[in-house]
């Protein structure tokens, strides 16, 4: 287990210098000049003393493996640069807005298991019945609604017709309902799948059978066995969805104005603030890796047959 | 017998929905055939009009003709989609064989690029992508692509090395094949049937994405018609004008809608044909 989770780590100090290197390329390779770039951001008239000298202060000057070997250096000590618009932290920014973006994911993530989990396990049990079928129906649409268009349609049938809520939220736990409702809708059509399945197929396992054949009351089966064992891949199920949360957070919260890492991601985009751009790509990917890396972790103790000798 | 049953329900099923797919792609091909208005015709004294005989579903801020703005946009996001899963579908998969063909460097760049790729979330670094290269469906697609790719190398490179030491294999080798010849001809037919069902069951979520992109503004740009932009422009009138959001939203659900379903049943078939 020590051995495997060394060589994990290992993988994983690769894949996060290559992973900063490409997010630093990225930006690198936008068209345009990084220093006009940031003066037009700042609304500074561009002269040629004035772009000469910004730029000598970016170290723009200088060759490219330098400027990103002093990039990387500046984000191992938290440090992911300025924004070009209003000069605050990039840091400093995420961290304001992280914490928006964290009780929106996990309100979010809560409201799809709240109605998943249960679901899932009462139509694996009751395969094949009317229940089944309509809540698989019920989940291949929620699969196949784009998380915009629900917020918009959302907005419609509950602010302006019904006027159960107000259009426009406030940070308060109200305010989270729509925006979190928007984002649980699709992950829940894809959990209620997804979870199902993975039930069935613990049901169908030869202990199973061998357990009720024993006289072990389905009951027991059930709880002590069956969702034991579907528990671990419910969790990589869950953790993968961790990178859509991230991406269903820029459109849900520039339309719902909820001021968390997806707005400020795309005001980013709207003033071509780039280090902004830059520390939201960064930070979520890493946060995403880390994630899926101790869901695999979990998996791998829990479960002794997928351990690599 | 009920497995046989079962199998032949799989089948008419894919038939009807390849058939409902196939005629969604007509309808877009020949959308500007069809529409009831010039799509781009704006007017000052039809603005925000209900629907009516001349405009079936209403006009939009400009007084453009919904209708017609939804059918063009069946051609926009349809395209785009299809041909962004084939673009990607064949160069992962040439990517995948020849990784998995020739190992040693070749698969150490191919798969290490795949695996650093799929560590960013895909949508984020779409919208990263096409943010900064400031949108178009161009830009957008490429923006999807950049990780859409991955997954049909990994699928591809694992079929191709589970299979590159059978004796039919050996048998083309010997009989002096060159190695393109053996990938294409050999190989290739073998391996085809995942790799399918997983394009197929891509084109809803590329779809989705697509959609996504042109609603932030940073996609499929004004004045050409698509649904995520038209739904994000009509938005800010939805009280005066809910028909506006409306038709497109239910286009893209019913389009979506089928094309995740034809996946389904690509899958539900092929599956049963490759375990067999």
């Amino acid at each position: 287990m020590g051995n495997y989770i060394g060589k994990r780590m290992l993988h994983l100090v690769g894949i996060l210098i290559a992973l900063s290197f490409l997010t630093f390329l990225l930006m690198y390779l936008t068209p345009g000049d990084a220093a006009t770039k940031k003066l037009n951001a700042q609304g500074i008239a561009v002269s040629q003393e004035v772009l000469d000298a910004t730029r000598k202060a970016m170290g723009l000057d200088r060759p490219f493996l330098v400027q990103y070997g002093d990039w990387a250096l500046g984000v191992l000590r938290g440090d992911l640069g300025d924004s070009y618009k209003d000069g605050q932290a990039v840091a400093a920014k995420l961290g304001k807005a992280l914490g928006y973006t964290a009780l929106l994911a996990l309100g979010s993530l809560a409201l799809s298991l709240l109605v998943s989990l249960p679901l899932s396990v009462l139509t694996a049990l009751k395969k094949d019945t009317a229940l089944d079928h309509i809540v698989r129906f019920f989940s291949f649409v929620a699969n196949s609604l784009p998380n915009f268009l629900i917020s918009v349609l959302l907005m419609y049938f509950l602010c302006v017709k019904a006027r159960l809520l107000p259009v426009v939220a406030d940070d308060s736990l109200r305010g989270l309902l729509l925006p979190a409702l928007a984002l649980s809708i699709p992950m829940t059509g894809r959990f209620l799948r997804q979870f199902r399945a993975e039930v069935l197929e613990q049901l169908s396992q030869s202990y199973v059978s061998g357990a009720v054949s024993r006289g072990v009351k389905r009951r027991y089966i059930l709880w002590r066995n069956v969702l034991h064992n579907a528990c671990i891949p419910i969790l990589t199920v869950v953790g993968l969805q961790i990178g859509t949360l991230f991406g269903g957070s820029v459109v849900i919260e520039t339309i719902f104005r909820w001021p968390g890492l997806g707005k400020m991601a795309m005001d980013a985009i709207t003033n071509r603030d780039y280090p902004v751009i830059q520390g939201f790509v960064l930070f979520t990917s890493v946060v995403y890796v880390l994630v899926n890396l101790l869901t695999d972790i979990a998996y791998h103790w829990v479960d002794p047959r997928v351990r690599p000798e | 017998m009920t497995k046989l049953a079962a199998r032949k329900r799989a089948k008419t099923k894919l038939i009807v929905f390849l058939i409902l797919a196939g005629l969604l792609v007509l309808f877009g091909i020949l959308a500007p055939l069809l529409t009831p208005n010039d799509p781009d015709a704006t007017s000052a004294i039809n603005m925000n009009q209900a629907p009516s005989r001349q405009f079936p579903f209403g006009t939009d801020r400009y007084g453009r003709c919904i209708c017609s703005r939804v059918m063009m946009g069946a051609r926009t996001s349809i395209f785009s989609a299809v041909a962004l899963v084939a673009i990607t579908f064949v160069f992962g998969t040439a990517l995948g064989m020849l990784a998995g063909w020739y190992g040693g460097v070749v698969d150490s760049v191919v798969m290490r690029l795949a695996d650093v790729l799929l560590a960013f979330p895909q949508m984020v670094l779409a919208i990263a992508v096409a943010g900064i290269l400031g949108g178009g469906m161009g830009n957008a697609m490429l923006a999807m692509g950049i990780s859409g790719w991955t997954g049909y190398a990994r699928l591809a490179r694992a079929k191709v090395l589970e299979r590159r030491e059978e004796a039919y294999v050996c048998a083309a080798r010997l009989s002096g094949c060159s190695d393109l010849s053996i990938l294409l001809r050999t190989l290739l037919p073998n391996i085809l049937g995942p790799l399918v069902v997983n394009a197929s069951t891509q084109i809803g979520s590329m779809m989705i994405g697509i959609a996504g992109l042109s609603f932030l503004g940073i996609g499929v740009m004004e004045p050409q018609a698509e649904w995520g932009s038209m739904i994000s422009a009509s938005r800010a009138y939805i009280q005066l004008a809910p028909w506006a959001v409306l038709a497109p939203a239910c286009a893209t659900i019913l389009t979506v809608m089928v094309f995740n379903y034809l996946g389904d049943c690509v899958r539900d078939v092929l599956d049963v044909e490759v375990a067999k």
